[in-house]
């Protein structure tokens, strides 16, 4: 299988190789058999690299330890799903992912895309294999997964060499959130660049208006869905995993997720300001270079080890690779894009500071100021290397303090964009749309102010959540009643269907409205608070309106871990609620035992109470529990699932376009109807 | 069974590649022009609508002061007009046929075989050469 693996791997490097070639050669030949050619080939290398994922899961399943990729990464009483998860654990597996996945893309967008876009597609497909070659090149001769295990000894070749267990899967990849929170970052780093290849191809072309946005819309989307399920799945995983309280800590890792995250976020705003007047679009165009280039460089950070990280597991001399690629394609996209620039001009101009455009524009600064925020604190440490010698690195303080104020001005921009109108707002007209939501966030914050929420910025974001709510209320509301007034639908049937037939803003909504749930659970770690202590059974520990009790010390032993145990009962005011049963793993993979925790949580919509098995105390009696009382927290996660439903409802097509494909008459004669209105 | 599984995916592959190669007539996708400017106004006169419809109903819905929706309507309209009247004026004949003749020669460039004997360019269709006769590779 290995064999097969490799030859997989070597078939796709040519033909990768030979797609940019003919279709490129095609293209400036007019050769379009050549250019189908081309295109077969791009459809091939997903056929190879998905071979070698195939091969390399196999060879995990059978625990094929000739293989120094499994041998580093999986041991024999790993439970199957961890082994199959192991095949992106590591550097070789990880890359294999990410380069399947971005041929899996460009298979299908070739298949969707190849008849409508045929002028474009040639370029596309050369900018998606360009990207594939330098991955199906890193798999070859690099970072190759199918790589015999050889036994290294002085003065002699090495030798192959089977060991008889395999070192094991990391214990903190151990974890069902792991399992699926890289292949779902994965699917958002990769999916970008799809539209990154349409723009490129639109300059290449001189296609520069909305076509390339308008097709590859949807693409962005799913990407950008994708980054945020990985991102908040991650959180997840932090939670759960690293005990130490909370999901998200500005680690570089955690932040090179976020980077391409907040210019995905920018551009899939800004898209809608040249779809409706023609304009920003060199601006569109910087920022899915620059959201390209920084999943590539989310991955740089992931896999290089550039920077310390909670995934220091994954460093390897890929770095120099990825930096060269990350120079070549920044530079081949920023020469094309000041080449195309006459091409670029604006439609039309920014009317008025007041206008839904111009709160597009200030929302795509304040995310840009964010991104370069998170870029400049994560690579400090390289900067202040290089400047002064010595690493500085900044932590969580400096993030905050940063980037707390400007999320909270993107909330309230959150609130404010869908409410002004385009082109231009008058006083009038704020007056009308924004006095009431106002009022209500206003009072809601003088109400929590005199219930004791006096923490200047949880307050303000709390403020910030209620005001963006009753815009997004308000929203349906009146679109709602306007409808059902002039079809005569009952107000939910208005509600539905305003939804479906513009699925792209009411979806819009739903998101934003995700975003507010997230902010609040965000808020709530303003007010959280710990407790620890050492507890032999029947001790108690109090935090807030809980109290902790042990009831059971105990050792656990199975094939692949031991663990130390408690089990613990939870009272609420006096009222048991639950049972509790943290852990602290030793794993018995590879020559040093690895310990881990293993946090047990009692969540509630109010609060989450999280316990963590410290450590038993020397003379073996007493476990250190440490107890943390984290207000809010589920809200994070029910934010993540309404913001992943309302990008679902966002990639619907609008009901009138299922509308249009009723006979041409029909649709005829509503085209005339509006052309009527207008005239 | 290792050699099996290679040969299987290497022919796999290879046939998925040749094939195009060896076809008589892939159609001419690549000549297909996407946009003409006649897509172009299209496309802008789909987009105007779109905007109109949009102000009528955030219109509906209260989120502008009469005033702002007469105004801003108004120049909508007048966008409008522009765009019709240049679609009018692009679909009367005259400009119609030369719309269709540019089209007819931008495809032509595209699909011309050049003849191997005396260089003059072929339709993609013709077999022989018509100046000279030769066979025309394809």
């Amino acid at each position: 299988m290995a064999q097969l693996g490799q030859f997989a791997l070597a078939l796709a490097w040519v033909v990768t190789a030979y797609s940019i070639v003919a279709s490129l050669l095609g293209i400036r030949l007019k050769h379009d058999n050549l250019i189908a050619s081309g295109r077969n080939a791009a459809i091939g290398t997903f056929a190879c690299i998905t071979t070698a994922m195939v091969c390399l899961g196999y060879l995990f399943a059978v625990s094929d330890f000739s293989i120094k990729y499994i041998a580093a990464h999986s041991n024999r009483d790993l439970p199957m799903y961890f082994k199959v998860s192991s095949i992106w654990g590591g550097q070789e597996g990880s890359l294999l992912f990410w380069g399947w996945l971005l041929t899996l893309y460009s298979a299908l967008v070739i298949i969707q895309n190849w008849r409508k876009h045929s002028a474009m597609m040639p370029y596309v497909v050369a900018v998606l294999m360009a990207t594939s070659f330098f991955f199906t090149s890193m798999h070859l001769f690099i970072v190759n997964p199918f790589n015999q295990t050889v036994f290294l000894q002085a003065g002699a070749s090495p030798l192959p060499f089977v060991p008889h267990d395999g070192q094991g899967l990391n214990p903190l990849l151990q974890d069902a959130y792991m399992v699926i929170h890289p292949p779902m970052l994965y699917l958002g780093f990769v999916g970008f660049a799809v539209p990154f290849a349409f723009a490129m191809a639109a300059m290449i072309t001189k296609q520069l208006g909305d076509t390339w946005i308008r097709t590859t819309r949807r693409w962005t989307m799913v990407a950008w869905m994708f980054l945020s399920i990985g991102i908040l799945l991650g959180g997840k995983w932090a939670y759960h995993e690293l005990g130490w309280g909370g999901f998200w800590a500005w680690d570089p890792v955690e932040n090179a997720s976020m980077m391409p995250w907040l210019i995905g976020t920018a551009f899939l705003h800004s898209v809608m300001v040249q779809e409706k007047k023609g304009m920003l679009k060199v601006w569109n165009m910087v920022l899915i270079i620059l959201t390209f280039i920084m999943s590539v460089f989310g991955t740089l950070l992931t896999r290089s080890g550039m920077v310390q990280s909670v995934h220091a597991f994954a460093q390897s001399p890929v770095g120099g690779y990825f930096r060269a690629f990350i120079i070549v394609a920044l530079s081949g996209a920023l020469y094309l894009l000041f080449d195309r620039l006459p091409y670029l001009k604006s439609e039309n101009q920014m009317e008025s500071i007041v206008s839904r455009e111009s709160s597009f524009m200030f929302n795509n600064l304040i995310l840009l100021a964010a991104c370069f925020a998170v870029f400049w604190g994560t690579m400090f440490p390289i900067i202040s290397e290089a400047a002064t010698g010595s690493k500085i690195t900044v932590g969580p303080p400096f993030f905050n303090k940063v980037n707390v104020p400007i999320a909270i001005f993107l909330m309230l921009l959150t609130g404010v964009g869908p409410l002004l109108a385009w082109r231009r707002a008058s006083t009038n007209s704020l007056k009308r749309n924004f006095l009431w939501p106002a009022v209500i966030a206003l009072a809601s914050g003088v109400v929590l102010y005199f219930r004791g929420v006096q923490h200047f910025y949880a307050l303000l974001s709390i403020v910030m959540s209620v005001f963006v709510t009753a815009t997004i209320v308000r929203e349906f509301y009146k679109g709602a009643s306007a409808r059902s007034s002039g079809t005569g639908e009952t107000f939910l049937e208005a509600v539905v269907n305003l939804t479906l037939r513009n699925t792209r803003r009411y979806g819009g909504y739903i998101v934003h409205f995700g975003f507010v749930l997230l902010f609040i659970g965000w808020s709530g770690q303003a007010f959280t608070t710990d407790a620890e202590g050492e507890m032999g059974i029947g001790d108690t520990l109090p935090i807030r309106e809980y109290t902790l009790r042990v009831d059971k010390l105990g050792i656990e032993d199975t094939p692949n871990y031991a663990s130390d145990k408690a089990t613990l009962s939870l009272f609420e005011y006096g009222k048991k609620v639950a049972n509790l049963y943290p852990e602290k793993r030793l794993y018995k993979a590879g020559q040093e035992q690895q310990p881990t925790t293993e946090v047990s949580i009692y969540s509630t919509a109010k609060n989450d109470v999280y316990v963590v098995f410290q450590g038993g105390t020397r003379d073996g009696k007493k476990a250190i529990i440490q107890v943390f009382y984290n207000p809010l927290t589920m809200w994070v996660w029910i934010g993540g699932i309404v913001l992943v439903a309302g990008t679902l409802i966002a990639l619907l097509p609008n009901k009138k376009t299922i509308l249009r494909r009723r006979p041409e008459a029909e649709s005829k004669e509503e085209r005339k109807e509006i052309e009527e209105k207008i005239s | 069974m290792l050699y099996l599984f290679c040969g299987i995916l290497g022919g796999g592959v290879l046939a998925a590649i040749c094939a195009p190669l060896f076809r008589k007539d892939e159609t001419l996708e690549s000549a297909i022009i996407e946009e003409t400017e006649w897509d172009l106004l299209q496309r802008k006169k789909e987009v105007i609508l779109g905007n109109i419809q949009d102000l009528d109903f955030e219109y509906k819905c209260g989120k502008l002061s009469a005033e702002d929706y007469q105004k801003i309507r108004a120049e909508m309209n007048a966008e409008a007009a522009v765009v019709f009247q240049e679609i009018e004026k692009l679909e009367s004949s005259k400009d119609l046929d030369a719309l269709i003749r540019r089209e007819i020669s931008a495809r032509k460039e595209r699909s011309t075989t050049a003849c191997p004997s005396c260089g003059s360019t072929n339709p993609n269709t013709n077999k022989f050469c018509a100046d000279c006769g030769a066979k025309l590779k394809r």
